[in-house]
């Protein structure tokens, strides 16, 4: 005799196999809070078959929720959720109201949607929200709560509330809100800070910098000035580059596919890399400057700015794709685009300043100009070229 | 009646419109109001690569930063975009705005609800709450839907609050949480339960199930071998056979339970689905079609309309070449996210390009629901939309291994594979089949490719 008891785990090993219990999304409401001086207004969107579990809308009983059905019991939702969500401003109860209702149909069923707003005495600076909305009937029930400021944008707030973590507090920013500068050149710092090609990039760059290609091989720079003034070159023109290319992006000027801009990204390091074997010339005697004008390409090659004004182009490229991700309005861009380029200057100039002076005080010695000029500049051209692979060919085998 | 789905754009320097408060629509019009979708994520990380509500986006850099800061750009993103962006008032009364019982209310459902009434008039009333709470958990399997499981959660809540719960509910409580792929709580809560009461079947067979689930199968065979005493001998043989087939005893183990099952012609209907689809699924796996055709389509004579069963069947439609028939098998399914992936997945595969986007559109929305919820149980199914119907590889490949150290079932290691081939990652590829081997795995979709190193 078979024991009926077991059907249960039974059909759940059988479900094991195949799909995820969860093949549906589990019961979530979704809530929207927009503050402005002494005023939330929000918009509530919960699902309507926990309504109408809750309440039991279905006045017919047929399976079918109707427009009618639930406008006659409009008073009843507004009451049953508004008791199950309080609001405080800076440490008063607020009393929201219900405004309007309305519906709404979601990828997995239809919402009942309903507008309320509350009237604080102060401007609002801190806003305490708790929420138990059918945590009493569903453990998995979670309130998905987002506060908007009045231009519409999302002040980046967001909370998921859920039986164990049900309350949430949100800081309200004064409506004369200044955009902050530092945190964009904090931003543009820690972009370039772990943007590890383009820091490889300058590093290539930078390598034979302290450097001169003689006639018979490397010769460590005479002097500081020299080697610093190679290196302002370098770094001013890769910085104008990319700002120029930044602003384009960023104004939406010009926009290029990411996967051929980190591809190029990829490509500008190998050849600034593989730009080391060949070196810089610095013309001794008046017949090689003679010689070297004549062959224009190979004085424009033989130039500190080039190569990173033009790789400095593309890598703007990709500079914007951070920026862009910190979903910023247009309008708004002037002060966003001066602190991150500001933010990337000054951390591209802490690198170069580590750098420098150790790289001028081993120029000198064989372990510079020999190993670790050459075994650097090899290393940097494998890893470009991996990163090429991978960004070309969408694969992944590097661990960085 | 149903809206457009929500038409945003990803995060960009467009972002952020005005909240539309006023061109609201009348009781004369039934006009969308538009809402605002963008919710552009300002906070000042890198680390947040947004891209939900989109259809397969294209990421900045290949590879993956953070989950963590991809779930929370999703959530923050997400929130806003997945509700459909139009909020409106209907004009007809009568208009439906919400299917409440799919199929109607059956006596079954008022049934419930009365019992539920009286379980919260009476919360701790044990033998009431457990009656609830498997009725509730059938619900959910039959309906797949989540929120029961939930509901059924809170009907045993009062017994984990004072001391030790009683065995019967730690068991419920191991289903509902191992249905939610929380093994660990369920594994947990089973042991107790069988410290206390070594005699219990459903706790041995669901212990089972979850090792199964997790690729432990010696544990698994433990508990199975325990079940030859404590239950009939179907159920027993059935989960014997599940473990054996996937450790290399296939062959023996399926003669076997097609035996027990032609003798067991009486069992419950829900065993026998069951011990079919075993059968069904060794054999598609061993390559023999017919014999997996036969079993299927005996399984869901048996319990048609389960949507597991059909998520297995059309996998096995797909894999023979047959995908035509998923689409006619799934076109009522669209809410169970499972079988919709899937006849999208077969809607791509023989190119019938109808509604493809919007499907495409609908289940990224839902993955991005979930994500919002913080939730990462989707994990294969999500890396096979990646995989299969956006061709990002690499997020696939980050998706299935994380799905993979979760639950080793064959599919896993499909997944796994396919992914890691996708994007020419031999140390995971080694590793999968390595790990087929050494558990002497028979599959024909998890076999090594003798041309790898031409790759």
């Amino acid at each position: 005799m078979i024991s009926r008891r077991l059907l249960l785990p039974v059909l759940f090993v059988l479900l094991l196999s195949s799909l995820p219990a969860r093949a549906h999304l589990a019961s979530t409401s979704w809530l929207t809070l927009t503050v402005s001086d002494t005023t939330v207004n929000g918009r509530w969107e919960i699902p309507l078959r926990d309504l109408d579990d809750a309440l039991g809308l279905d006045a017919n009983d047929d399976g079918r929720l109707t427009w009618g059905e639930l406008r006659a019991r409009q008073a009843d939702v507004a009451t049953y959720a508004l008791a199950r969500l309080s609001l405080c401003a800076d440490g008063v109860a607020l009393l929201p109201r219900a405004t309007r209702q309305l519906v709404s149909e979601g990828s997995d069923g239809g919402y009942a949607v309903l507008d309320f707003s509350a009237e604080a005495a102060q401007p609002i600076h801190e806003l305490r929200l708790a929420y138990r909305l059918f945590f009493d009937r569903d453990l998995l029930h979670r309130g998905l709560v987002n506060v908007t400021g009045t231009d519409g944008r999302s002040t980046g707030t967001a909370a998921v509330l859920s039986p164990e973590h049900s309350a949430t507090t949100f800081a309200v920013e004064g409506p004369a809100r200044a955009v902050s500068l530092p945190a964009f050149v904090r931003e543009g710092v820690h972009h370039i800070w772990t943007g590890y090609d383009h820091l490889l990039f300058l590093l290539a760059l930078l390598l034979p910098a302290v450097l001169w290609r003689g006639p018979d091989g490397w010769r460590p720079q005479a002097s500081f000035p020299q080697a610093l003034r190679h290196v302002l070159q370098v770094v001013t023109a890769f910085t104008l580059a990319h700002s120029l290319t930044l602003a384009l992006a960023a104004f939406d000027l010009v926009r290029l596919p990411s996967r051929l801009v980190e591809s190029a990204i990829a490509i500008s390091i190998a050849v600034a890399a593989l730009a080391n074997f060949r070196g810089r010339t610095a013309p001794a005697s008046a017949a090689d400057k003679a010689r070297h004008a004549r062959h224009a390409f190979r004085k424009l090659a033989g130039s500190p700015w080039v190569m990173p004004f033009f790789f400095g182009l593309i890598h703007g490229f990709g500079f914007a794709g951070a920026l862009g991700e910190l979903g910023l309005r247009r309008g708004a861009l002037a002060v966003p685009l001066v602190g991150f380029n500001l933010g990337v200057e000054l951390g591209q100039l802490a690198c170069v300043a580590a750098f420098l002076p150790l790289a001028f005080a081993g120029r000198g010695s064989r372990l510079y100009r020999f190993v670790a000029l050459p075994l650097g500049s090899v290393g940097i051209l494998l890893l470009a070229g991996g990163w090429f692979v991978e960004r070309a060919f969408a694969v992944k085998f590097l661990p960085f | 009646m149903t809206k457009p789905f929500s038409q945003t754009r990803l995060p960009t320097f467009s972002a952020g419109e005005k909240t539309a408060s006023g061109a609201d629509s009348t009781n004369g019009l039934a006009a969308a109001v538009r809402r605002s979708q963008t919710v552009a994520p300002t906070r000042l990380s890198r680390s947040l690569q947004p891209h939900a509500g989109v259809p397969c986006s294209r990421r900045k850099r290949f590879g993956l930063q953070s989950i963590a800061g991809r779930l929370v750009a999703f959530s923050l993103a997400a929130i806003g975009l997945t509700v459909a962006d139009t909020a409106f008032i209907p004009v007809d009364d009568f208009q439906v705005v919400a299917q409440l019982h799919p199929s109607g209310l059956s006596a079954a459902d008022r049934e419930l609800r009365s019992l539920r009434e009286s379980l919260a008039l009476r919360p701790g009333d044990l033998d009431l709450a457990v009656n609830v709470s498997r009725r509730l958990i059938n619900r959910a399997r039959r309906e797949a839907d989540p929120r029961y499981l939930g509901q059924a959660e809170r009907a045993l809540a009062p017994w984990w609050t004072n001391g030790t719960p009683p065995v019967e509910v730690l068991v419920l409580r191991a289903t509902i949480r191992q249905s939610l792929h929380d093994f660990d709580t369920a594994l947990a809560d089973l042991d107790a339960a069988l410290a206390r009461e070594a005699g219990n079947a459903a706790a041995r067979l669901t212990k089972a199930g979850v090792h199964i689930v997790r690729g432990e199968y010696d544990q698994a065979r433990r508990s199975a071998a325990a079940l030859w005493r404590l239950s009939d001998q179907l159920t027993a043989a059935t989960l014997a056979a599940s473990v054996a087939s996937l450790t290399g005893d296939a062959e023996r183990s399926d003669k076997l339970l097609e035996e027990i099952l032609r003798r067991n012609a009486a069992a419950p209907a829900e065993i026998r689905a069951w011990s079919h689809t075993q059968l069904a699924e060794s054999a598609a796996r061993r390559g023999r079609p017919a014999a997996a055709e036969r079993h299927f389509l005996a399984a869901l004579s048996l319990m048609p309309g389960d949507p597991y069963l059909l998520g297995s069947y059309a996998d096995f439609l797909v894999d023979s070449a047959r995908a035509p028939e998923v689409l006619k098998l799934l076109q009522d399914f669209e809410r169970v996210d499972g079988l919709l992936l899937r006849r999208t997945e077969a809607k791509a595969v023989i190119s019938n390009k109808s509604s493809l986007t919007r499907d495409i559109k609908i289940l990224s929305d839902r993955f991005a629901a979930q994500h919002a919820r913080g939730e990462r149980v989707h994990m294969r199914e999500e890396a096979r939309f990646r995989l299969h119907l956006c061709h990002e590889p690499v997020a696939a490949l980050a998706l299935a291994k994380e799905n993979w150290r979760v639950q080793k079932e064959p599919a896993d290691a499909r997944l796994l594979l396919e992914c890691a081939r996708a994007t020419h990652d031999t140390e995971t590829e080694a590793m999968v089949l390595a790990w087929v081997a050494a558990n002497r795995l028979e599959d024909i979709h998890l076999q090594p490719r003798f041309s790898a190193s031409a790759r």
